[in-house]
């Protein structure tokens, strides 16, 4: 056999004795702490992640092997990729390295095998040195973070620098070997290529070189699988689980206070405010972060210089996981979460925008964990203080505004749009238009709402409303943790759908559309202004004039329109079906959309950033150069209108609400047409 | 003849328009309770308005000490048995009047604005409901003395009221009534910087400004007015003024008795941190702008033209 | 330390004064939503942040029918120990010489250490409750508390005087102080914890239980009628040349007092 180190002994053990040692201790320590690390979540609360089964492999494919999201950042993407796929590759490699030491020669599996690890190798090399230097000289800002103290490079450093030397010994190992004994065929071509530089050393060297070289690659793998659980490449074990278990739910639904079969009165203690308080998964999510700052890159909060970086939010979780059950220390006691060192105000900054949980290439869950932990502040009592205000008008009046129901705006308490009282028995209600706080008591939303209104009339679509009976969705109450108010906001509205019975809902608001659909417990379609201007346009009922000016417009995805509506596309469809208008998307647009602050009670919150989000994104807009700003959401268009004035830029890029825009673009036979029937 | 008890406090600018709540009672008599560590100065300015002065000295009324003042009032109170009792309805008088009500018995009215005799009656207003309505009581004038704090502002001192010279009479001090409350700071707290809260007359600016230089026009309005300068959100953003004058549901809540808004449309989140019924006057050159729905008396026009005309009347007025 | 709590119910007076109805010459209050005081609110958070701090025991107490269990339950959840409901001296629920008689009559049963109220009541803006409870007492007042602590004897309260001033005073138990807004944020009540008290038992405490003999000899001020001030919901939007304008708006300013406070 060719040297092989099964049969040479080393510092006086035989191959197979040193191996069994070394696999014993490395072995010993690995399950030591991962029994330590997974122990941890058995601390955690329960949570059903095992449901559907092969609906979550699938998934796990998608988002686990092929890991689609790594390319939105295509560099970090590719390199990543590489390494992935080449170190599967080079770990059949190690595990035969590992029977080597006992079998002599399984290492050598052919030419075809040889060719592919060296490709792989080169390639992971190659991967490697590039991301090394980008770490190190190119530095993207992703990679640090204003709220970390520590620096988590240095240790993504040492795992690149550990890589290379495994994939350097190997290839040291085989070099000498085929300097040894140079083989017919079956070699790696690199071994080959190496062995070259070996030549002229003396065969006792050269067999010391193919041995230290090979122990050397094994204590180094080894090493590198009990290295693993103590830092951030526990990912390599932990990402497939994590994208196996994730949540499945639909994106804008929260996760509930209560466990089924409860009721949220009776509990005994709300949310999360200690660290086992969280569930299993929640902490299995902290064990699970590889660091990467796809969250936080995508944060609006953080953007804006508001206290809240996701990710140091998740290690922050997770370093106090480590310190309340060390691995070689005794388990400490259930620890307050804000020793973690994340901060109150980093809670309250985050709008739900779900921006975070979208770029997450693990699947990491931000909302419903701050959801809860919101929901223990609220127990307590510690809540900011501009929000008591606003809160407390809601459960008073049912809005946030404060305002009494006379002075809601009775636009909609007209022949376009009738007043349905109390459903006649067998009598349908038809299509409801629910208009939700914004558009009932604030102005320029109901401008925008009337706009709605006047599109459906024009286009001959009744609607009815029911607006004297509603209260607000409780939405934004809800993912502001105040569970008990959302649900005596939701069982109001109920009541009377329940008593209506509408063909389906419309609504302008995306916060009450998924309200509608994900909160609230009727199982009735809902529609957003948005799919139905669309559908009138595509059947002509609403007939828009060529003969405008030409525009360019550019769309603000809302979020809860289109990261946790999915509705992206009709919206694209409606814009390009509109003559001589173009849209010029900004970079970050659909899915990637960054957040305008949030609605309802967000709008009563200072941001704490130096900029506000509106601000933020309306810079985006600008660099689009389009003329216009559409938005389909009414807080989307106070927030960013807003920006506009306090930019002083309002005069070259305004903003509307997209249904403001269409009807500006009506020809006017249309209307006249309708006038013409009505006379 | 009705007898009416001034009780002037010593840090109060307000106490001499006590007088004209006393002249709706004329002719009555006189008399005022003073308080302090040395009497001369308030002695003198009291003497040609009253018919008889009750000196209280004592060390403890250095600073005005309400409970050790209501209690050596209290039995004077008990003996004169006067009509009226009066105080302005200041921070110390909100607490030595009910005080002296409760030691006495007498019963209390609170905030008088007005006072008018009526067919036979006393009759006396009082706002409620932060100003939303005026609510109008009968006085038992007559049946029992009446304990009355009066809103600084509300009357004016009379020029009419002519007295002799007033009999001066030094009351003692028992000496079992030791001194409850130990004064330990005086703390300023106005100046923790601007707090625009304290103020009862506000000059709001908004993006009608168009610019920080020109923040100057609203700047001296507000000085010629006594007033301090408020401003809606945009104006805070761009760094021109101070976080703590953002009057708003993001900035802070007021409760003054003016709002002058300049060039400010009327959002609901501005006009949301108003409290209380200020008299809002508006300054706007849209006639169809928000805030005119929230003012008492709407100016459309352009601000530049109004405010500088309006600050030149107001130095007029203080001439 | 014990420290009792006075709280009333006050009308909702958010936006919009529909509570606030014309019936014919005058103005009634007809309101069915009743809120705590804002005021009541700070001196419900003081009790029971000293209570949270040093120990002790607090109690909120309001005077009226069952209706008062409202607010005396909003007490509850945020965190104080117990509440009484008085039963009113008489038909004339707003005296403030009978208000004050019947929480005499708590404070000497109960006995607190310490009563807190709030400065005044949004509706009234009276304010006179607290100091005539103290002088009937014959307890100390301070009105207007910025700050209140417990330095083990006495009382540390600051509290504001004239204009933009404060003092800093120590002041022995028993006292009688009322609550200002800075002196601090009262906590949250989420709709759970209002919920979760909903079922607690109020104790209704009348005259005989408090050992209370009616107020005697006490001659009340006649209640006449409410009437709105002079004012429309829409700005009075002035007419003429600027010069006239700003003659008219002066002479508005002038008649509103706005020169003379
Ligand atoms: C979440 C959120 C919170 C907010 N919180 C606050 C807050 O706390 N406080 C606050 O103030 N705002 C707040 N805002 C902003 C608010 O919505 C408005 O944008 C802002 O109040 C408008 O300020 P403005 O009236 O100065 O400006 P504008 O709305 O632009 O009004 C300027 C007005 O000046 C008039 N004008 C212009 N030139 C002249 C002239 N030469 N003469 C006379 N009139 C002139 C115009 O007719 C116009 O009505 C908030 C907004 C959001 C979205
Ligand atoms: S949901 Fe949005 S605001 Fe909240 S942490 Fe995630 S990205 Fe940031
Ligand atoms: S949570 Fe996800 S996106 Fe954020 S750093 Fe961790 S792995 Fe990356």
């Amino acid at each position: 056999m060719n040297h092989s180190p099964s049969a040479h002994p080393f510092l006086g053990l035989s191959g197979p004795w040193l191996q069994t040692i070394l696999m014993v201790l490395a072995f010993g320590i690995f399950s030591w702490t991962l029994y330590r690390r997974l122990g941890l979540l058995r601390r955690g609360k329960r949570a059903k992640r095992l449901d559907r089964p092969l609906h979550r492999m699938a998934w796990t494919w998608v988002y686990g092997i092929l890991q689609i999201r790594q390319f939105k950042y295509p560099v970090a993407g590719v390199l990543h990729m590489i390494i992935f796929f080449g170190f599967l590759l080079l770990l059949l490699r190690s595990c035969l390295l590992m029977l080597e030491a006992y079998f002599g020669g399984v290492s050598e599996v052919g030419a075809v095998y040889a060719w592919m690890k060296d490709a792989a190798a080169l390639a992971v090399f190659l991967a490697c040195l590039f991301a090394l230097f980008r770490r190190v000289f190119l530095r993207p800002s992703r990679y640090s973070d204003r709220l970390l103290p520590e620096h988590h490079s240095g240790e993504a450093l040492v795992i690149l620098i550990w890589i290379l030397a495994i994939l350097g010994s190997d290839a040291m190992f085989e070099a000498a070997g085929q300097a040894l004994l140079p083989a017919e065929e079956g070699a790696s071509p690199v071994a080959a290529g190496l062995s070259g530089y070996l030549e002229g050393m003396g065969q006792a060297t050269l067999l010391q070189v193919r041995l230290s070289s090979f122990w050397l690659h094994n204590v180094l793998v080894l090493g590198l699988l009990c290295y693993l659980p103590l830092g951030k490449h526990f990912h390599v074990l932990l990402a497939l689980p994590n994208v196996f278990l994730a949540n499945q739910e639909p994106k804008g639904k929260l996760r509930e206070a209560a466990e089924a079969g409860q009721a949220f009165e009776d509990l005994e203690q709300v949310g999360v405010g200690k660290l086992f308080d969280l569930n299993w998964k929640d902490l299995l999510d902290f064990l699970t972060c590889t660091h990467c700052g796809r969250c936080t890159d995508q944060c609006p909060a953080y953007a804006t210089g508001a206290p809240l970086s996701p990710r140091a939010f998740t290690l922050q979780g997770r370093k106090l996981a480590y310190k309340s059950q060390p691995i070689w220390k005794q388990t400490n006691g259930n620890p307050d979460f804000w020793e973690s060192g994340f901060s109150r105000d980093g809670l309250w900054s985050c709008t739900t925008c779900g921006a975070c949980e979208e770029a997450c290439p693990v699947m990491i869950e931000y909302v419903d964990k701050f959801v809860d932990m919101r929901r223990f502040q609220m127990e307590i009592g510690e809540v900011p203080e501009e929000l008591q205000k606003p809160l407390q008008s809601l459960e008073r009046r049912g809005n946030p505004f404060g305002k009494a129901r006379l002075r809601a705006h009775p636009f909609l308490n007209s022949e376009k749009v009738p007043l349905v009282s109390d459903a006649v028995a067998g009598e349908s209600v038809g299509d409801l238009y629910f208009a939700d706080s914004a558009a009932l008591y604030e102005p320029r939303a109901n401008q925008a709402a009337v706009a709605f209104l006047e599109l459906a009339h024009l286009a001959e679509h009744p609607l009815g409303s029911a607006w004297s009976k509603e209260v607000d969705s409780g939405h934004d109450a809800r993912r502001f943790g105040e569970e008990g108010l959302f649900q005596e906001l939701r069982d109001r509205n109920q009541s009377w759908l329940t008593s209506l019975q509408p063909n389906s809902v419309v609504v302008t608001d995306p916060h009450g559309l998924n309200a509608l659909k994900y909160d609230y417990s009727q199982d009735l379609p809902v529609l957003h202004a948005v799919e139905l201007v669309e559908l009138w346009l595509q059947e002509g009922r609403l007939q828009v004039s060529n003969h405008q000016e030409s525009i360019q417009v550019s769309f603000h995805d809302p979020c809860y329109l289109g990261r946790r509506g999915g509705i992206f596309e009709p919206v694209r469809r409606l814009i390009s079906s509109l003559p001589k208008v173009e849209l010029v998307e900004m970079e970050r647009n659909r899915s990637w959309s960054f957040c305008c602050g949030g609605g309802s009670l967000n709008l009563f919150r200072e941001e704490l950033g130096q900029q506000r989000m509106a601000q933020y994104r309306l810079a985006m807009a600008l660099e689009t150069g389009a003329d216009l700003l559409l938005t389909a959401c009414p807080y989307c268009l106070l927030n960013l209108e807003d920006a506009a004035k306090s930019s002083n830029l309002q005069s070259w890029l305004g903003v509307q609400d997209i249904c403001e825009f269409v009807l500006s673009r009506v020809s006017p036979e249309n209307t006249h047409e309708k006038e013409g029937v009505k006379a | 003849m009705k007898k009416v008890l001034i009780v002037a406090q010593p840090e109060d600018s307000c106490s001499m328009e006590l007088l004209g709540v006393a002249e709706v009672f004329q002719p009555c008599l006189i008399q005022v309770a003073i308080f302090g560590d040395d009497l001369k100065l308030s002695k003198e300015k009291w003497t040609p308005w009253a018919d008889r002065i009750l000196g209280f000295e004592h060390p403890q009324l250095q600073w005005f000490d309400t409970d050790f003042a209501a209690r050596v009032l209290a039995p004077v109170l008990l003996e004169e048995m006067p009509d009226l009792i009066l105080t302005s309805r200041t921070n110390p008088g909100l607490e030595l009047l009910p005080v002296l009500s409760g030691i006495t018995g007498f019963p209390a009215f609170s905030d008088c604005l007005r006072v008018r005799f009526e067919d036979g009656d006393w009759i006396a207003d009082k706002a409620e409901f932060e100003g939303k309505v005026i609510h109008s009581f009968r006085l038992p004038v007559g049946e029992v003395p009446i304990c009355m704090s009066v809103r600084p502002g509300s009357f004016q001192t009379p020029a009419a009221i002519q007295k002799k010279a007033a009999d001066y009479q030094l009351m003692s001090v028992p000496d079992h009534c030791p001194p409850r409350r130990e004064f330990l700071e005086l703390l300023d707290s106005s100046a923790e910087g601007v707090d625009i809260r304290k103020s009862k007359r506000l000059v709001a600016v908004g993006r009608g400004i168009e610019d920080q230089e020109q923040l100057e026009v609203a700047e001296s309005l507000a000085k010629a007015l006594n007033a301090e300068l408020a401003s809606t959100r945009p104006l805070v953003d761009q760094g021109w003024l101070e976080k703590s004058r953002q009057v708003g549901t993001s900035g802070v809540t007021v409760n003054p008795d003016l709002y002058l808004t300049v060039g400010v449309s009327g959002s609901f989140q501005h006009m949301g941190g108003i409290q209380g019924k200020p008299f809002i006057v508006a300054i706007n050159r849209d006639p169809k702008a928000p805030v005119f729905n929230y003012a008492n008396v709407g100016m459309v026009g352009d601000l530049f033209e109004l405010v500088p005309l309006l600050e030149q009347e107001i130095l007029k007025l203080g001439e | 330390m014990k420290v009792m709590v006075c709280l009333k119910q006050v009308p909702d007076a958010g936006e919009g004064e529909a509570f606030l109805q014309q019936v014919g010459e005058e103005v009634q209050v007809a309101c069915d939503d009743w809120v705590l005081n804002e005021w009541d609110g700070f001196a419900v958070e003081a009790a029971v942040h000293l209570i949270e701090e040093h120990g002790g025991e607090s109690m909120a107490v309001s005077i009226g029918d069952e209706a008062v269990e409202g607010v005396l339950r909003r007490a509850l959840a945020m965190g104080v120990d117990q509440a009484w409901r008085l039963q009113p001296d008489s038909n004339s629920a707003d005296d403030s010489m009978r208000l004050a008689h019947s929480l005499m009559g708590a404070a000497l049963t109960w006995k607190p250490d310490l009563i807190i109220c709030g400065a005044m009541a949004s509706d009234s803006g009276n304010g006179l409750v607290p100091g005539i409870l103290a002088g009937k007492l014959q307890w100390p007042f301070v009105a207007l508390a910025t700050g209140l602590k417990w330095d083990g004897k006495s009382f540390l309260v600051r509290h504001e005087i004239h204009q933009g001033m404060e003092s800093l005073e120590k002041i022995g138990a028993p006292l009688v102080v009322s609550a200002q807004s800075g002196l601090n944020q009262p906590r949250y009540v989420s709709i759970r914890g209002i919920r979760r008290v909903a079922k607690r038992e109020i104790p209704m405490k009348n005259m005989a239980d408090l050992s209370l003999s009616p107020l005697q000899n006490h001659v009340e001020l006649v209640d006449l009628k409410r009437r709105f001030p002079p004012s429309g919901a829409h700005a009075e939007i002035l007419q003429g040349s600027p010069q006239e304008q700003i003659s008219q708006v002066i002479q508005r300013m002038r008649e509103q007092g706005v020169f003379t406070s």
